[in-house]
């Protein structure tokens, strides 16, 4: 028992989830469920990302809109002036991330807990302004990508595998790490790094290599979310919003653990869609996200898998660690 | 000869000199204590060892290495290992990753290994049977008592094998029992050629375990030696009661 159950389990959603654009033929709202599907996946990407440097590390960052707008500006510069796929270049533009985040962690990590936040929000708001007076990628204006010039359920469905690749990448990344000596350093880290550094680990180096590896998915997802929008602003990517989102999902579910970012993603996007979809566009959708972080973290106070395995009553379908 | 050399050590916080000219060296192979009023400036002495703060001047020699202002990470590499005054576990991970955290991997490679090699764990529970807490390997170190804590982390400090260690008040807490117990592993570990070098106020550990005594007092030494010797000595009745 035990371990084959939930392999199978997870393998037969997998499955499905690889199938679902088949059903093109059979379902009317097609385009509509693809498109709810790439935002959860785009999210589960990003948050699980997100997960290696706020989760595991301790360090919550608020400017991983940076590494969004970098994947979907890298890529969709790369596409107008190139004419490059942007599912060619994805890769690329997290690798990119990745040199950036070397780069500015090497920067921002040097400050701890308040101070840190603070220096990713100004990170976050620099690139902001940075990009809105760039005109060579469109500035406040925005920046058109051509279409892709697939037919449009076509088109959908490779979005819609290429998020997957990319949120099925990110939780395998996050596992891994999780399960690594340096996934063990960095919870250590989390816990009291004072005395992770007098027990021999070099607590920057973790820190800042962690920051740089969480950026990689986040950009990734940032490209094919742009290629998909085929219109890009700094607000798509670069909102407060957004920067909170980042945050918002993993405490959700249940921050430094390997299912929370995936199960707080699909709770939030589909609780956001549900309510849009019975309340139309109202801000509604706004009070029923706040209504589900206030009871989930009422009850769940670690987040729903964290205040489980606390007690544990975390179901094996749930435990990724 | 020496294996810890702590020379002209100064520490300023501010307008306050915390440590003031300190010198002196722990032998190889001994268990040398280091006491002093409240305020003397023992565990700033240690943090400085130990790489947590950084002096103002001075230097620390281990063996032919200098250990002056290496980041704490480093010093433990080079076989310096610390306790500290209030036991601090890392409480979410269980008494077994506590342990092997201590003993970090070295290089990228070796980072990226699974968390806990099978070899890391048998050494880990040799280790936490060693000071008799085997039972509890798997157990969330919070869970744990005061004293059991204490123990976690005596036993951590061992993982990478090192050559010095510094415990900081190891009787800080702990009951009579448990004490003798404690002292009784260092002896063990002091016989099979760990160096100690201990800040201690409960006097009668001192007196029974130190081969050497250094007694500090306004963050300079007083005056060092064998037990006996410093027990009878006037300065450091002065220095402790203010008689003499």
């Amino acid at each position: 028992m035990g371990r084959t159950p939930r392999g199978l389990v997870l393998g037969a959603l997998l499955l499905a989830l690889l199938a679902t654009p088949l059903s093109a033929p059979f379902l009317d709202s097609y385009n509509y469920v693809l498109q709810v599907m790439i935002v959860m996946f785009m999210w589960i990407a990003m948050t699980s990302s997100w997960n290696i440097i706020g989760g595991f590390a301790g360090y919550t960052s608020l400017g991983h809109g940076v590494f969004f707008a970098l994947g979907g500006y890298l890529s969709g510069s790369l596409f107008v002036y190139l004419g490059l796929s942007p599912f060619l270049t994805a890769p690329l533009a997290g690798l990119v991330a990745v040199g950036v985040g070397l780069l500015v962690g090497l920067i921002t990590l040097r400050t701890r807990g308040p101070s840190f936040i603070i220096s990713t929000i100004a990170l976050l708001l620099m690139t902001n302004l940075l990009i809105n007076n760039w005109q060579f990628v469109g500035g406040a204006n925005g920046m058109s990508l051509p279409l892709p010039t697939l037919p449009l359920a076509a088109a959908k469905a490779s979005f819609y595998y290429a998020m997957l690749v990319a949120a099925v990448g990110s939780v395998y990344l996050a596992y891994r790490v999780k399960r690594s000596k340096f996934g063990l350093g960095l919870r250590a880290v989390a816990e009291d790094e004072t005395k992770a550094e007098v027990a021999g680990i070099n607590t920057r180096m973790y820190k800042i290599a962690a920051f740089a590896l969480s950026a990689f998915f986040v950009a990734v997802a940032g490209a094919v979310w742009a290629y998909s929008l085929a219109y890009l602003r700094p607000v798509t990517f670069l909102s407060i919003a957004i920067a909170a989102d980042f945050v918002l999902m993993p405490i959700l579910g249940g921050r430094g653990t390997v299912a929370g970012p995936v199960l707080g993603s699909v709770l939030i996007v589909g609780v956001n869609e549900l309510s849009v979809a019975y309340f139309g566009g109202t801000a509604l959708n706004l009070v029923a996200t706040g209504a589900l972080l206030l009871v989930v973290l009422l009850f769940f106070p670690q987040g729903i898998v964290g205040t489980l395995r606390q007690h544990r009553r975390l179901p094996r379908i749930l435990d990724w660690d | 000869m020496p294996l810890l050399e702590v020379r002209d050590l100064i520490k300023d916080f501010g307008g306050l000199r915390a440590v003031d000219g300190c010198s002196f060296s722990v032998e190889s192979g001994s268990i040398t204590s280091l006491i002093g009023p409240n305020g003397a400036g023992k565990t700033t002495v240690f943090n400085i060892i130990s790489g947590t703060i950084k002096p103002t001047s001075g230097r620390v020699l281990l063996g032919d290495a200098d250990l002056t202002g290496q980041a704490p990470h480093a010093i433990t590499r080079h076989g310096v290992g610390r306790t500290f005054q209030i036991a601090r576990e890392l409480g979410d991970m269980t008494v077994v990753e506590n342990m092997v955290v201590a003993a970090p991997a070295r290089g990228l490679l070796s980072v990226l290994r699974r968390d806990i090699l099978a070899r890391e764990r048998s050494r880990a529970m040799e280790l936490l049977d060693f000071v008799g807490i085997a039972h509890l390997a798997d157990e969330q170190a919070k869970n744990l008592s005061y004293g059991q804590k204490k123990l976690l982390e005596f036993a951590a400090v061992l993982m990478p094998a090192p050559r010095l260690v510094l415990l900081d008040e190891p009787s800080g807490g702990v009951n009579p029992a448990l004490l003798e117990h404690i002292s009784a592993r260092i002896e063990d570990l002091n016989r099979s050629g760990v160096t100690f070098l201990i800040v201690e106020h409960n006097m009668e550990l001192v007196m029974r375990l130190s081969h050497t005594v250094v007694v500090m007092a306004h963050g300079d030494v007083l005056t060092h030696g064998p037990p006996d010797a410093v027990q009878v000595d006037d300065a450091v009745l002065d220095a402790y009661l203010g008689v003499a």
